[in-house]
């Protein structure tokens, strides 16, 4: 009952960041109808780990600091630390709006990059395996990776992180039915 | 479990050869432990070694067993860890022999085998005689087909000692193992070899000294542009013979040949090596045309296999299965490698030619740098240093785009582009993985992309299908027509 509500949630949240309007004229213009955004709570997961980074790089300078009465040195790890988290909390926004995967009768496609952008598409026939994994921080939003290997090398394995345990697990039977189905 | 197909030993000459490979591979620590116990028992730490790895050697040799079973090799290795592995003939992309001068005078052959999993090979055999040998390749192949192995083999190409010198003109594979000698060589300088060195040196720029001034030149510029001349002359001719020295030894005899769907690949002066590999598992092909290779109307032929051994320390690895041919025999070669490929249909089609100001732009950015340390010599030299990078960087990339080209049918992908090291790789459509379409901020000004193309087996930073400077559309439209001609057929390594 209530992972139905969440769905529908999600659903939404999914539809107003769709209307959402991207600047440029460029690949990200070019997305299907049936493109699915990650799950906007992979925001907060990139935004809590980066924060966590943040605060060693905070603490292991004042600790220091206190110990050696040198208090330049904190102040120096006090701003890298903001400027990090700074940059880490736009940053996770900027990657989730530019972040969109989707299923097309030929494979998944991935279009990833804020400013790099790429466009990969995994051909269902090219899938060795896939991997369904998930960290501490993601199993407290329900959310998963899946990683999809192929026989090739520089992009022997492919990643979406942030989306939905439970679609990745779909997405995943998604792509064996597909893959086995094209053996003919 | 134990099958009714009899065992297979090593054969009794192996322990030595497996010592010799336990030794190489164990050579570094046992100076560092000898260098380090100096002055001490080193004797006996010594034979102690000599003695373990011997043993070793006989240890190994005796638990190792392989069965030639219907469809599979089992190789069984190992006393307390036993170790059994099986691989299916069909899975196995090269079968590859090394013989040693060494291996010749017993009459052996180390055997090793290949499937397409990364890292080392899957299966060695250290070391069996060539009746052993010819047993696991009549194996091997009737799993395949049924027919007998005596048939005709077509001789695609071989190398006359005078191909090979070109080969090693062209390549120049002497610069490496200068490199890694002088590498060397530094971390044993202390005083006294610099002093040898500098020593040597002197000697040599003064006996040049002394042929320039006997034909009479006195100082002057002429003088000192005559001195760099020779020296520069000398260091060619030394490192030509380097190379040729090293062509030789890796590819005397060079012979390929065809042998139904396999190719086989024979070569070295005193170290044989023979690779086979099956055509079809070829991934991508590439075609090398360096200014050398044009100047001596030659190419060269690479390839890529999904086979795991990449570097050439890890194993034999055939990648070069045409190391220098004319390039008059380049459709012939083309054809009678990968033969289910119609090579007459290439039309190059262009990249984007305004790319060009893209590509002066970053070789602007590369010049400022690296003609940076001309202004350490003199004030004047960077300006105009500078400028004549401009003018060679102006050549390079209209030379670049207009050069660049891909190419896309129903059966393969085709890239080629270089300036000065041109290179044409060939990709066919059902050995494609992932596809990609990239775009930088700079694509992006420009409604522009690239495109990326994956497969097996690449080597990193080897040439591979990444089409740059195309108009956005037309990136989309190519992985459209991949995509659509790989649908519906699966990857078959």
């Amino acid at each position: 009952m209530s992972s139905v509500q969440e769905q529908q949630q999600d659903q939404d949240k999914t539809e107003a960041a769709t209307e959402q309007k991207l600047p440029d004229s460029s690949l990200i213009e070019q997305l299907p109808d049936n493109k699915k955004q990650l799950h906007p709570d992979s925001i907060k997961v990139s935004r809590i780990s980066t924060a966590l980074v943040c605060l060693i790089i905070a603490i292991v300078p004042t600790a220091i600091a206190i110990f050696s009465d040198n208090f330049w040195l904190m102040y120096i790890g006090l701003a890298v630390a903001a400027i990090i988290f700074t940059i880490g909390f736009i940053w996770a926004k900027k990657s989730y709006d530019y972040t969109w995967y989707w299923l097309a009768d030929e494979g998944l496609y991935i279009q990833s990059g804020v400013w790099w952008r790429k466009k990969t598409l995994i051909p269902f026939n090219r899938v060795q395996h896939t991997d369904v994994a998930q960290g501490p921080l993601e199993r407290k939003y329900k959310l998963g990776k899946l990683v999809t290997h192929t026989a090739g090398t520089r992009d022997a394995s492919v990643s979406l992180d942030g989306i939905l345990l439970d679609t990745a697990h779909k997405l995943r039977s998604v792509l064996q039915e597909e893959g086995e189905s094209d053996a003919v | 479990m134990q099958s009714e197909v009899q065992a297979n030993r090593l054969h009794k000459i192996s322990p030595l050869f497996i010592l010799f490979e336990n030794i190489k591979k164990l050579i570094f620590p046992i100076v560092v432990a000898l260098f380090s116990t100096r002055g001490s028992s080193w004797e006996l730490f010594a034979l102690g070694f000599a003695l373990i790895i011997s043993l070793g050697a006989i240890v190994q040799y005796r638990f190792y067993r392989y069965w030639l079973e219907g469809d599979k090799i089992r190789v069984q290795e190992g006393i307390f860890f036993r170790n059994v592995r099986q691989v299916p003939y069909k899975k196995i992309q090269n079968l590859n022999l090394v013989q040693s001068p060494l291996h010749r005078l017993f009459g052996v052959v180390k055997v090793q085998l290949e499937s397409a999993s990364g890292g080392k090979p899957e299966a060695v055999i250290n070391v069996i005689d060539m009746q052993a040998v010819n047993e696991l390749k009549r194996k091997i192949n009737e799993e395949e087909e049924q027919e007998e192995v005596a048939q005709p083999k077509d001789s695609i190409i071989s190398l006359s000692f005078g191909e090979i010198v070109r080969y090693g003109m062209i390549t120049n594979r002497g610069i490496v193992a200068v490199a890694i000698f002088f590498g060397f060589i530094m971390q044993f300088m202390d005083n006294q070899v610099e002093r040898l060195v500098t020593n040597y040196i002197s000697q040599f720029t003064q006996w040049i000294d002394g042929l320039v001034s006997s034909i009479e030149f006195e100082n002057g510029w002429l003088y000192y542009i005559l001195i760099t001349i020779i020296g520069v002359i000398a260091a060619i001719i030394a490192l030509w013979l380097l190379s040729i020295a090293m062509a030789l030894l890796k590819f005397h005899g060079f012979v390929l040949i065809k042998n139904k769907d396999k190719l086989q690949a024979t070569m070295g002066l005193l170290t044989r090596l023979q690779a086979t590999i099956p055509m079809t598992r070829i991934q991508t092909l590439t075609i090398h045309e360096s200014l050398l290779h044009r100047w001596f109307k030659r190419i060269g032929i690479t390839i890529e296999t999904a086979g795991g051994v990449n570097n050439e320390q890890q194993g034999v690895s055939m990648k070069q299965v045409v190391p220098v041919a004319p390039n008059s025999m380049r459709d012939q070669l083309l054809n009678e490698i990968q033969s289910d490929v119609n090579w007459d249909a290439i039309d190059w089609q262009p990249i984007n030619q305004k790319g060009w100001r893209r590509v002066l732009k970053v070789m602007v950015l590369i010049g400022l740098v690296i003609t940076a340390p001309l202004a350490l010599w003199t004030l004047y030299a960077y300006p105009v240093g500078f400028v004549l990078w401009l003018i060679y960087s102006v050549y390079y990339s209209k030379a670049y785009v207009k050069g660049a080209g891909y190419h896309i049918n129903g059966q393969l992908v085709a890239f080629k582009d270089g300036v000065i090291f041109t290179k044409y790789t060939f990709v066919r459509l059902p050995k494609t993985q992932t596809i990609a379409v990239k775009e930088s901020p700079f694509d992006r000004r420009h409604g522009m992309a690239s495109l990326e193309v994956d497969t097996a087996g690449a080597m990193v930073g080897a040439h591979h299908i990444n089409i740059p400077y195309l108009d956005l559309g037309v990136a989309i439209a190519i992985k459209d027509r991949i995509s659509d001609n790989i649908k519906g057929t699966r990857f078959n390594w």
